[in-house]
């Protein structure tokens, strides 16, 4: 009787603090569609200090379209704070359904992909052909930066060759800089003899601090200084040397040059790039 | 020690950590409707102008822009990524949170001009109170050709700390990097800053903000390096339409030049001391600087004009910098010469000047130029 009664007790104080609980949530999220900025600011620092309430109506008001798109994007952005990788799935609908038709929300989204580490979303997204925005394009390169798997490298192959927009085209051979860093960090330490003209792209690569891991479909001694022989190209490879190769040749000076640049450098540590 | 001399030095320890973590104030003398957030152009620049429009005011002299031993690249470059962060580095917090973005290549670093539109223009929301006097005040800026060289890849519009961008961006997805500007406001009258959507043109001191760091910091996420900015001019001229129609265009343009910026070299760790009688000096003694004034659209002329006094900064240990104004082509334009040749370059100057223009198309019947 007496341990009912606690229960009883306890459940008396919990219903309340839950349900004021509830109600913070909800302010909090009424507080995302504001326009004073300490309003949001506290709407935001209340969600993220309680991710477990926060994430589910934050997905729904991702994909509320009848909000502001300033919600949204606001939304975008917290659920990459949040770490949320469960809502990447609502992030792939919002992008793919059509229905998000601000550029910037779609580029948030995208940012919180990378945070929440889905790439392979943003791969399936741009594989997919909607997206026709240069930011959002743009975007996607540079979340792809670094990123070493085939279906990335693809991506960004197809990127580069299939666009003409100055900031898509920038973005991708940047991405693509810091994907080959490694090898060309390789290709630097054997063949530093025989490189005097550096360019900035080829420069680019070698001031990076610390190299993520290798490329999966290549051995680690491959990478490091070690190597004696130049490593065979994938089909993702080629494509991006290709497009490379293309835009190196094309009419746009800057990003023609770095082209060109980073074709040198990789033609130290590629067969035939 | 006896108890009371303890209690004593922990009351001053606690009073200097509460001092340390108070925000700078708003000046006294500010009206209390500039304090709070101010209306925002969701569509500036120049890319949005109508049809045949110019820009307003255009620099004569001197080339400040000449001789630049950093350009940023309008994409991504490692190498302005890496420059952020190595001025920026662990150590900052002992030399100071602004870095000369040509730091190191010339000293003192020259004084920049950047053009741009003011996307926004307001108080800060809040600034440490050891590195400010009083509260900035913050203009954000847009442009487009040469003023993307002036902005670090870290500038792009998503700054996680003044929420007035999201709206911005949001409203404008391809808007392009922004670029603050700010100034003190103990040594700027709020009442001279532009506002939203007016063209701008600020000369000062180009540094990168050690205190913004672009993208979001956790580990997934890719650093852009820290936001380059201009703090704090020395020079601000902004051109405002305050009346516009097929006959007539009135136009206000805003002129102030101060040398002086605000306890911003201070070094953090010893603010308690530095802040109290520090103040960075844009050396802009020395020289004259000329600009012309024009109307927004071409073949227009000058049907009338009139300076009016403008609002001064606060303190009195300034001198008054002296300016003239004249048409040299008919009318087509005015220039505003600031004369600050016969000054030190490290005098505390200042002149707060508004220039008010009525501007006619170019066939309209008007008789010779004459400005009061």
């Amino acid at each position: 009787m007496r341990i009912a009664l606690r229960l009883a007790l306890l459940g008396l104080f919990l219903v309340p603090a839950l349900l004021a609980g509830a109600d913070n949530v909800q302010e909090a999220l009424t507080g995302l569609e504001s326009s004073d900025t300490s309003t949001y600011q506290k709407a935001a620092e209340f969600l993220l200090k309680h991710p477990q309430e926060a994430r589910v109506p934050v997905r729904a008001l991702l994909q509320d379209y009848s909000k502001q798109p300033l919600t949204r994007f606001r939304a975008a952005k917290l659920l990459g704070d949040l770490g949320d990788r469960d809502a990447a799935e609502n992030m792939k609908a919002a992008l793919s359904s059509g229905h998000e038709t601000n550029a910037a929300v779609r580029v948030e989204m995208i940012r919180s992909l990378v945070k929440v580490g889905r790439k392979d979303l943003i791969v399936d997204y741009f594989n997919s052909g909607l997206e026709k925005s240069p930011s959002v394009n743009a975007a996607m390169a540079l979340a792809l930066q670094g990123s070493t798997d085939e279906g990335s490298k693809a991506m960004l192959g197809r990127l580069l060759s299939s666009n003409d927009d100055e900031r898509v085209t920038k973005a991708a051979v940047f991405a693509i800089t810091k994907i080959y860093k490694p090898a060309l960090g390789g290709a630097q330490h054997t063949a530093s003899s025989k490189s005097s003209a550096l360019s900035k792209a080829s420069s680019d690569a070698r001031k990076l601090a610390a190299p993520p891991p290798p490329p999966p479909n290549h051995p680690p001694d491959d990478k490091l200084g070690s190597r004696k022989v130049k490593l065979d190209p994938t089909p993702a490879d080629k494509a991006i040397f290709a497009a490379l190769k293309a835009k190196g040749e094309g009419k746009d000076g800057e990003i023609g040059k770095q082209a060109q640049a980073l074709l040198r450098e990789l033609s130290e540590a590629y067969k035939q790039p | 020690m006896k108890p009371r001399t303890i209690r004593l030095t922990f009351t001053v320890c606690l009073c200097s950590f509460l001092a340390a973590s108070a925000c700078a104030p708003f000046p006294h003398h500010v009206r209390a409707g500039l304090t709070g957030p101010q209306p925002q152009d969701p569509f500036a620049g120049s890319a949005t102008a109508p049809g045949g429009a110019q820009e307003t005011i255009v620099w004569n002299q001197p080339d400040l822009n000449s001789g630049r031993t950093v350009e940023f690249s309008s994409g991504y470059s490692q190498d302005d990524i890496d420059l952020s962060t190595q001025l920026c580095g662990p150590a900052s917090a002992f030399s100071g949170e602004w870095k000369d973005v040509e730091s190191g290549k010339k000293t003192p670093p020259p004084l920049r001009l950047i053009h741009g539109w003011a996307a926004a223009s307001q108080f800060a929301g809040a600034d440490f109170w050891g590195t400010h006097r009083y509260r900035d005040w913050n203009i954000l800026l847009v442009g487009n050709g040469g003023f993307e060289e002036f902005a670090a890849p870290a500038n792009d519009p998503n700054f996680t700390d003044w929420v007035e961008v999201q709206e911005l961006y949001v409203k404008n997805p391809d808007i392009g990097r922004l670029l603050e500007v700010e100034w003190d406001s103990g040594f700027f009258p709020p009442e001279m800053a532009p506002k939203a959507g007016d063209e701008t043109v600020a000369v000062g001191r180009w540094d990168f903000d050690c205190g913004h760091e672009g993208a979001a910091k956790r580990a997934e996420a890719q650093s852009t390096g820290f936001r380059s900015e201009v703090h704090a001019p020395g020079i601000l001229i902004s051109s405002h339409i305050a009346e516009s129609g097929p006959a007539s265009v009135r136009v206000l343009y805003t002129v102030f030049a101060g040398s002086r910026s605000g306890p911003l070299d201070t070094i953090p760790v010893l603010f308690l001391f530095q802040r109290l009688w520090s103040t960075h000096i844009n050396a802009l003694g020395g020289q004259d600087y000329s600009m012309a004034l024009r109307a927004p659209q071409d073949g227009w002329k000058v049907a009338s004009c009139a300076t009016q006094e403008g609002k001064p900064a606060g303190g009195h240990r300034k001198k008054r910098i002296g300016s003239q104004l004249e048409s040299k082509d008919g009318g087509k334009s005015l220039v505003l010469t600031l004369i600050a040749k016969t000054f030190k370059p490290s005098e505390r100057i200042e002149r707060s000047v508004i220039v008010h223009v009525v501007w006619v198309p170019e066939n309209s019947p008007t008789g010779a130029v004459k400005c009061e």
